[in-house]
């Protein structure tokens, strides 16, 4: 059966995401892009209403919650694109800037002991002041190959050394923890990755830069360095059994992608939230600026039409995918396609919408902010190119056809 | 047919070049971050006799061909493309109707010190309310005796504020439409002649744009350009050589672009060797090339109409829309081909996606260029 209609909880949740969206976001959003941070006042009023980002999960209540593993019907990645694709329509950056464990959560949630997902997804529970986590995979030198990771985990006694240079790293600087991918030898490839919880303010670890961007300005990006920093055997995330079952793979490098499969679709919710909301503007434009006849009209409905097309088809793809993860079906390719299309469809639709508004499009108007927030779309979570060679690999799996 | 370039055409292409990587690239970040016109960089171009590249010897030009320009445009636009705008304002749009339609007297009172130089050029059509359909603007010139009084205010005007010079559009009689429209040279400093509000821009920010408000300037008779009623032809000619400019600027961006993408692709290792060795990159490199391949044709075949006669209203039209296409295309590809580092301010792709934006609307938008296109295909 093939049914798209919400749930009521999906309709409150939603709706609450928007009134968040329109009326905490909105009004910092291009305060936010000219200081590139995030305001205090908004943080304290995010967290005073208890939203913040688990992009594992539903934003909104920050992962603690399913520290547990009750079994249920799982509906936290289709609320999750729901929540995503509101606060995107709010404001990419500011909505990447929402304490919570962010990218963080989904490797603690999926892999991390007991007592680490009690501690690193509990500490949010109640929080005062606003807390991040933040996953840290990028290197200088691996991007897209993220099997070529060069961070090295050095074994000793009681724990690990940490030596090596993460870069991009969204919320890196100010999380109180980051997920940190390393390797004990990186001639073994995947099988040799490990995750760590790195907490902040661990000796030998410091956020050596913020990363100036073209847009996404209110969103930290961070680039780490790791210089002899030791991290205690219970900081391995998952403990080291985890990585010796080597039945389905590397665990390490699994965890890595499985966090894609859960996060890919949220953030093509969010790109498509971009998409929304700069066809909403574009809209409200034309409609103050052009009577609904005459040519200039005529070409612009065609246009309009376009870019709503465009936004129901990578709608559809994100909750496919999202629905796929809630009933345990594998989504990567899913997962991918979504993120590759709503990716695209974001930096589409902004163009348009810049096109069709002209100059009052570039001139410090939030469709030329969108524009510039939606690029990165395109490139973190895996390229539009890897999303493809993803798609591919699982293609022609089915065929035996190696990729 | 010829495709080759003249020497006087390298020389000038190869002197550009120079001034472009030596002087004009390293501050180029620095200056779109902190928005800001370096005044003495034209002075640099005046140095070099690139203020006035096509105008008569006699009037302190260089006495070249239009190719000559549309040349410099693209070296200057391939590092920086914020001073080819100010470079193609002050030639194309305020300098170019001073030489066309000025009397002598004229041309030597503001083309010269415009050419050398000396004074930097604007044109003021914009207003608030009327853009695109610019034959409805609203700023009013009376005829007092010898002077005409100007009220009105313009907008989005490159060089406003650092201009010395304003080829300015007002209209004597607003009943008349595109027929009262009358065009004026206005220059700074005239009482009553102020600027408003700076215009913070996505893109192309180390030119400024702004705008110009009018209150009871008195404006003598000696400088209206042509007649009364004869602005909007004059705008619009002059916007056709302009787009020219435009499709060359374009094509700059577009170009620096690709350059540094393919530098990037070759130096970017992953997965064990330059992403340069995946096809995915490959073709769409190869594609960013085609593009910009058949954007030069075009543009240096319209500019090559305007040296032998004109006529080139809609070659400069399909130039103008089909370089600014490409810029934006190769200039977000170019982002992509650099992942996540073209999107920080450390490398110059951004920035040149940023830029080329701006070329799909100004001086007509692309949907304007479309509607000059097919009115010519239908007529
Ligand atoms: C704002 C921002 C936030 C980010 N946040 C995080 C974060 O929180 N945590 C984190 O770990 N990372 C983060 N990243 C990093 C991001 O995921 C990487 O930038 C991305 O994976 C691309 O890697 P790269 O930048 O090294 O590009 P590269 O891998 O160098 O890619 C360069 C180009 O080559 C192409 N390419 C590479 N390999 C192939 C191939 N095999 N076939 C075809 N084409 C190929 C790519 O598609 C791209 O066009 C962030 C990045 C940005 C910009
Ligand atoms: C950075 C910058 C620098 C500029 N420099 C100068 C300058 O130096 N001097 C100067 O005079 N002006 C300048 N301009 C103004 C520019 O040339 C105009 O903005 C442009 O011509 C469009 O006019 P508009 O802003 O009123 O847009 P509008 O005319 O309101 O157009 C809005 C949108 O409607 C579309 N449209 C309008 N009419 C039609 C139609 N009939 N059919 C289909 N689509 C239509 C347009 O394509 C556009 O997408 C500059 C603008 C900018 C942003």
């Amino acid at each position: 059966m093939i049914d798209f209609t919400l749930t009521p909880q999906q309709k409150q949740l939603r709706e609450m995401a928007h009134a968040f969206a329109q009326g905490v976001m909105r009004p910092y959003a291009m305060e936010a892009d000219r200081i590139e941070d995030a305001p205090k006042a908004y943080l304290q009023q995010a967290m005073a209403l208890g939203v913040g980002l688990d992009l594992g999960g539903a934003p909104g209540q920050s992962g603690a919650e399913r520290a547990d593993d009750r079994p249920q019907e799982r509906t936290a990645n289709r609320n999750g694109v729901l929540l995503a694709e509101e606060i995107g329509w709010g404001d990419p950056g500011l909505a990447l800037a929402l304490p919570g464990p962010g990218l963080g959560g989904p490797p603690v949630a999926l892999m991390g002991t007991p007592a680490q997902k009690e501690k690193y997804l509990g500490m949010f529970r109640g929080a005062k002041e606003p807390m991040w986590g933040a996953y840290a995979l990028t290197e200088p030198e691996a991007g897209s190959d993220v099997s070529g990771i060069r961070t090295s985990a050095k074994k000793v006694e009681g724990g690990w050394i940490l030596n090596g240079r993460k870069i991009f790293i969204t919320n890196g600087g100010r999380a109180a923890w980051n997920v940190v991918f390393a390797t004990v030898d990186p001639t073994l490839g995947r099988a040799g990755q490990r995750a760590f919880l790195v907490e902040k303010g661990t000796p030998g670890f410091t956020c050596t830069r913020i990363l100036h961007k073209m847009g996404l300005r209110a969103s930290e990006t961070a680039e780490l360095l790791f210089e002899d920093c030791f991290v205690p055997d219970e900081n391995l995330l998952g403990g080291e059994a985890q990585y010796q079952a080597r039945s389905n793979g590397p665990a390490g490098f699994r965890v890595a992608m499985q966090t894609f499969d859960n996060t890919r679709p949220v953030v093509a919710a969010m790109a498509m939230g971009i998409a929304r909301a700069a066809y909403e503007y574009t809209l409200e434009i034309l409609r103050q600026g052009y009577a609904p006849t005459g040519h200039f009209y005529h070409s612009a409905r065609e246009r309009l039409a376009e870019m709503y097309r465009k936004i129901e088809a990578a709608r559809s793809l994100v909750w496919e995918a999202a629905w796929k993860g809630d009933i345990g079906e594998p989504n990567s390719k899913e997962a991918s396609m979504s993120k590759a299309y709503a990716g695209r469809v974001s930096l589409e639709v902004c163009a348009m919408g810049l096109e069709l508004l002209g100059p009052t499009g570039v001139v410090d108007h939030p469709v030329e902010k969108l524009y510039r927030d939606c690029k990165v779309f395109d490139i973190f979570e895996g390229t539009n190119q890897v999303q493809h060679l993803v798609v591919a690999r699982r293609l022609y799996a089915a065929h035996g056809i190696r990729v | 047919m010829d495709f080759s370039e003249s020497p006087e055409h390298r020389q000038m292409r190869e002197m550009v070049r120079d001034f472009a990587r030596r002087e004009v690239a390293p501050g180029a970040a620095q200056r779109d971050q902190q928005e800001h016109f370096d005044r003495t960089l034209f002075e640099r171009m005046a140095a070099l006799g690139l203020t006035g590249i096509p105008w008569s010897e006699k009037y302190g030009g260089a006495g070249a061909d239009f190719t000559s320009y549309i040349i410099a445009m693209e070296e200057l636009a391939k590092v920086d493309a914020s001073l080819s705008v100010v470079l193609g304002a002050h030639v194309s749009l305020c300098s170019w109707p001073i030489d066309r339609f000025g009397t002598d007297e004229q041309k030597e009172r503001f083309l010269t010190p415009l050419a050398e130089g000396r004074a930097l050029g604007a044109f003021a059509l914009t207003e608030p309310g009327a853009g695109s359909d610019a034959a409805h603007l609203q700023t009013r010139a009376q005829r007092q005796g010898d002077t005409y009084l100007l009220n009105g205010q313009k907008t989005f005007i490159t060089n406003g504020g650092a201009a010395d010079t304003y080829v300015v559009f007002a209209t004597v009689d607003p009943s008349k439409g595109a027929h009262g429209v009358t065009a004026f040279v206005v220059e700074k400093g005239m009482p009553g002649f102020s600027f408003g509000k700076e215009i913070h821009k996505m893109g192309i920010r180390s030119s400024t744009t702004q705008e110009l408000l009018f209150e009871n300037v008195e404006v003598p008779i000696a400088n209206r350009l042509g007649q009364e009623g004869e602005g909007f032809k004059i705008a619009m000619a002059t916007l056709d050589g302009g787009r020219n400019g435009i499709a060359a600027q374009a094509l700059g961006i577009a170009e620096g672009a690709l350059e540094a993408a393919i530098a990037y692709a070759k130096q970017r290792e992953q997965f064990g060797r330059p992403i340069a060795d995946f096809q995915a990159i490959q073709f769409k490199l190869a594609d960013m090339a085609t593009a910009i391949e058949a954007s030069r044709l075009l543009t240096y075949h319209a500019v090559w109409m305007e040296d032998h006669g004109g006529g080139h209203g809609m070659a400069s039209s399909m130039a103008k829309l089909f370089a600014s296409d490409t810029a934006m295309q190769v200039a977000t590809q170019a982002v992509q081909i650099f992942g996540g580092y073209g999107y920080t301010v450390e490398y110059p792709v951004e920035r040149f996606m940023r830029d080329a934006k701006i070329t799909q609307i100004y001086e007509g938008t692309n949907e304007i260029q479309r509607i000059v296109i097919s009115r010519a295909l239908l007529k």
